[in-house]
């Protein structure tokens, strides 16, 4: 009984600091960005498992997590509020050549981001050549080029 | 090794198969119940810790609890009341248990521990309510049988499943 509810506190704690700390996150990792989630892990193996280390153990928790994450899964595609919550919402960064300054600074995006995106994505040299640029629920920035 | 022909769809080539992929569905929801299943299970504590875990056993005065389900290498308590526990008694425990099991502590300390062929017999020094805790891990998986001997020649079995 402990491995599953322990396994639900720390999914549910993950997923609500992970949510409230912003989208970028998990999409966009850096190099601080890795070592933070590697302290995450370790701090949350602690929680996880406890003093327990038995083969039972850690596949209830295993079980436990996948579950969950198929729970919500399930529960995102039937309710719409509910995906906004789990996976937040698509923004639009640039429109049409624009970035859009004010949602840059709420995301904590640069434009030198975006050019990156463009330019490893769509070969796209210049902010002015993009159409979209979309901070998608993934964390991962879509890039529209505009037609010549 | 052989070579497989890459499949067409259209104008995709592609290996795609709607066939398996109703199938893998079929086991997927299989496999949900399952898991359905056994976290039900665990939440009742099939598997330790739960509701269903937490057992007692008893003979007259003499009453042992323990836990019906526990893992390989975490602490399990076992609780004895001897009965006769006011002022010096004595519980005993099989030796073919311990045998399979490191002792972490034992509540109150014992005065005295005597081995005997088939059981070590504790002597506390205790008040009332008088039950004495002993705090164990197992070294063994599997079933364990226990017998544990009270003052008075009281005796009560039970049997536990150590998970691996």
């Amino acid at each position: 009984m402990d491995a599953v509810l322990r396994a639900t506190a720390i999914y549910a704690a993950l997923l609500v600091i992970l949510r409230l700390s912003g989208k970028r996150t998990i999409g966009q990792i850096t190099v601080f960005d890795f070592i933070l989630l590697l302290v995450v892990a370790e701090a949350t193996q602690q929680a996880l498992l406890g003093d327990d280390f038995s083969v039972t153990n850690g596949v209830l928790v295993i079980l436990t997590l996948v579950g969950i994450e198929r729970l919500a899964d399930l529960v995102s595609i039937r309710s719409t509020g509910m995906k906004r919550l789990l996976d937040g919402r698509p923004t639009i960064i640039v429109d049409h050549g624009r970035t859009l300054d004010e949602r840059l600074e709420r995301l904590r995006i640069t434009p030198d981001e975006i050019l990156q995106q463009a330019r490893s994505s769509q070969g796209v040299e210049r902010i002015e050549q993009i159409k979209y640029a979309v901070l998608e629920r993934n964390g991962v920035i879509s890039i529209v080029p505009r037609k010549e | 090794m052989t070579v497989t022909e890459p499949q067409r769809v259209g104008d995709l080539e592609i290996a795609d198969d709607p066939a398996y992929e109703r199938r893998a569905l079929a086991v997927r929801r299989v496999f949900a119940g399952v898991w359905a299943l056994i976290m039900l299970a665990a939440l009742l504590g099939i598997f330790g810790t739960g509701p269903l875990s937490d057992a007692r056993s008893a003979d007259g005065p003499l009453r042992a609890e323990y836990e019906r389900f526990t893992r390989f290498g975490t602490t399990t308590e076992l609780s004895i009341a001897p009965g006769r526990a006011d002022g010096r008694t004595n519980v005993a425990i099989s030796r073919s248990y311990l045998h399979d099991m490191v002792i972490d502590d034992i509540l109150p300390q014992p005065d005295g521990a005597t081995v005997l062929p088939d059981r070590v017999v504790y002597t506390f020094d205790v008040q009332p309510p008088g039950d004495v805790k002993f705090f164990s891990t197992f070294r063994e998986i599997g079933l364990q049988k226990a017998t544990v001997w009270g003052p008075d020649g009281r005796r009560v079995s039970y049997t536990q499943i150590v998970y691996p």
